[in-house]
């Protein structure tokens, strides 16, 4: 878990309130962001016309991690 | 509703304010259409301290609202583009991410209230602090979870696009009403305060344009234009129809192009061909097309004492505003939830022609002048009449149109759109106007007289045969959920005295085992129902939203929360029910007594 992910678990669990005390801070946050990301890509899709079907497989977001997959394997070899 | 507390969230002293995130990430016309509910809560309980977390590229009408807080914005754009290309990892968008909610979380809200009801608000809601949460949100486990009826029945009905007849503006403001009374009390405020109004937000006057500023003798008539290569947009040779026929019948209006940048084309298009007209009335036509930012644009409309439009942000901007909004709908009926809102609006529609150029520019204009001359005609002329008087009956034939009107408040409140033209109801009209009884039944405790605004007039054969078939449906329904329920109840008595869930007697379990087939076959029965009759689909959408949101661990907890669910189903049913039996006998012949005497002939007299 990155140092701000754990720091904002650690607030969120400090919080005093119903709110769940050990509500699993990163992977909410990954869903936020995914639907964020796949909200952007369905507007893409909107405002130029282009059908992007995951029938390959891949995603816009999926192909920009493997993408940053790709790059991080070429720098590391 | 919402969290499992009881808390009452008054203080004592009754000064602190009780801090309230509203999560807004939709688009503006969205944003301005809940700040009407927004207002009314706050003029109710003016202790609320409103923060709004909207995108940074809506966030310009909440900026000018003086009883908002504060207005918070989430920088899509900078969070999800350098991921989309490539130029980030996840890992450090997350941490962006985490950066931008932190102080967000520090002390936890009164209220949070996602009106959004999307994928990524959910996330958000979840994970902010809250006493009190309503909308969308997700489990520990990750799953959505809907929090409130309210919302339940925006998942269910709205987004499943059945067709109900409760506004969204008064369903939100139900919502939140409805859970402030409940956790805070009774309102403070002033009840009876207007919420829509010209000075709704905080704008410089001098924004204004000069041309309107400096002639305010004139009618200025506000023609919202979409771009060309907008979904649905309704035909430039349209738009320039009726212009010319408003710039020759109504030398006292003027009118004003407002529209982004896609729309220049358009407006120039019309303004070069009604260059001769405009030769007498330079006056004629001013555009402000492409050349808005928020402030001009509301401006503008608040100045306007018409707007006409397609459905677009200029539709709650102009109902906030109160100018009158003439729309022209696209023959779907989206507009029962999202139009305008307020007294004295007009709708016109072609029904059954998703494609608006199907709404011709002389029955627009037909409807705008009668509209328009409303205080001439005081409603006595019928529109038919009136069409006829202008010679445009032809052309009005097609249409429907309706007149917006908000009920008094003894009668439920609200705004209703009462058709101006007769129209036949299709089962679709009857229907939503059923399934908006139900949800009254269901989440404000309170219900109209059953089918109180069906006139016989509006009744035809054809909508008697359907709805003699689905009042034998909507019968099968309520049996089969009274029965689900009875099911669920037992399950619930069987399986409460058991020592744990998992290990259970052989004995228990087959009967456990035994009621849950049962459900689940009476769940076949309910989806063959709803197949063979799909006007009662609503009860399958609901029953699936009710089921994904139980809150329950054991199944103990479960069965009761099922059987809850079930009972709520076939209470609604039991009102579809009812409003087929009374829509039948309101369609049923009636005796009528006249002053002439009738003849009866004598035996054996020929009656001729």
């Amino acid at each position: 878990m990155a140092a701000d992910t754990q720091q904002l678990q650690g607030e969120v669990n400090d919080s005093p309130s119903d709110h769940a005390a050990s509500i699993p801070v990163e992977m909410m946050l990954k869903g936020f962001l995914a639907a964020l990301v796949e909200e952007e890509r369905r507007e893409v899709i909107k405002r130029q016309g282009i059908l992007m079907t995951p029938v390959a497989g891949v995603t816009t977001l999926q192909a920009a991690q493997n993408r940053a997959d790709s790059e991080s394997l070429e720098a590391s070899s | 509703m919402s969290e499992p507390t009881s808390r009452n969230l008054s203080t004592a002293e009754g000064k602190s304010p009780l801090r309230c995130m509203v999560v807004h990430l939709g688009k503006l016309g969205n944003t301005i259409q809940s700040l009407m509910a927004l207002r009314a809560a706050k003029q109710l309980y003016p202790d609320l301290e409103i923060t709004l977390v909207t995108r940074a590229q809506h966030s310009a009408a909440a900026r000018r609202i003086r009883w908002i807080h504060r207005v918070i914005t989430l920088p899509t754009d900078a969070l999800v583009e350098p991921l989309l290309k490539g130029e980030r990892t996840e890992q450090e968008m997350l941490t962006q991410l985490a950066r931008w909610i932190s102080p967000h979380v520090d002390r936890p809200w009164d209220f949070v209230i996602n009106w959004t009801f999307s994928d990524a608000s959910s996330w958000l809601t979840a994970l902010l602090p809250a006493r009190v949460k309503l909308g969308y949100s997700r489990r520990k486990d990750g799953t959505l979870f809907v929090l409130d009826g309210w919302s339940q029945y925006i998942q269910g009905v709205l987004q499943n696009d059945l067709r109900q007849n409760i506004h969204l503006t008064d369903i939100l403001t139900t919502q939140l009403l409805t859970a402030l009374q409940i956790h805070i009390g009774d309102p403070t405020g002033e009840p009876d305060s207007t919420v829509t109004s010209k000075a709704f937000f905080k704008l410089d006057p001098e924004l204004e344009t000069d041309a309107i500023r400096k002639d305010p003798s004139r009618k200025w008539i506000g023609i919202q234009l979409g771009s060309s290569g907008e979904e649905l947009s309704w035909p430039t040779s349209h738009w320039e129809e009726l212009c010319r026929r408003i710039l020759k019948t109504h030398p006292e209006c003027s009118l004003v192009f407002l529209g982004h940048e896609g729309a220049e084309p358009i407006a120039r298009e019309i303004q070069a061909n009604l260059a001769p007209l405009l030769e007498s009335s330079p006056r004629g036509i001013i555009s402000l097309v492409g050349a808005m930012d928020f402030d001009t644009w509301a401006s503008v409309i608040a100045r306007c004492h018409w707007v006409i439009t397609r459905e677009s942000g200029a539709v709650p901007l102009a109902s906030v505003l109160g100018t009158r909004i003439l729309l022209i709908s696209n023959g779907n009926t989206s507009w029962m939830e999202t139009g305008p809102y307020g007294n004295g609006h007009y709708i016109v529609s072609n029904r059954g022609a998703m494609d608006p150029g199907m709404v011709s520019a002389e029955s627009v204009y037909t409807a705008f002048a009668y509209a328009a001359s409303e205080w001439q005609h005081r409603r006595q002329v019928s529109f038919e009449e009136y069409s006829d008087g202008k010679n445009l009956l032809p052309h009005t034939l097609s249409i429907e149109l309706y007149r917006s009107k908000i009920r008094s408040t003894s009668d439920g409140g609200g705004v209703f759109y009462e058709p101006v033209k007769a129209n036949a109801m299709s089962v679709q009209d009857w229907s939503s106007q059923v399934i908006g009884h139900i949800a009254r039944s269901w989440y404000c405790g309170w219900t109209p007289e059953v089918a109180a605004e069906i006139q016989r007039s509006q009744i035809h054969p054809t909508f008697v045969r359907e709805l003699r078939a689905i009042d034998e449906s909507a019968g099968v329904m309520v049996r089969i959920l009274r029965e689900s329920q009875r099911a669920a109840q037992s399950l619930h008595q069987r399986s409460r005295t058991l020592r744990s869930d998992r290990m259970v007697l052989v004995h228990d379990r087959e009967e456990i085992q035994s009621l849950s087939k049962k459900l689940v076959e009476l769940d076949g029965l309910l989806e063959r129902l709803v197949k063979a009759q799909p006007i009662l689909s609503v009860f399958q959408t609901m029953s699936a939203v009710l089921m994904h949101n139980l809150r329950g661990e054991r199944l103990g907890d479960l069965g009761l929360e099922t059987s809850t669910a079930y009972q709520q189903l076939s209470q609604g049913a039991e009102i579809f029910a009812d409003w087929a039996r009374r829509t039948l006998e309101i369609a049923r012949p009636k005796m009528i007594r006249t002053n002439v005497p009738t003849k009866t002939p004598a035996p054996g007299q020929n009656p001729s």
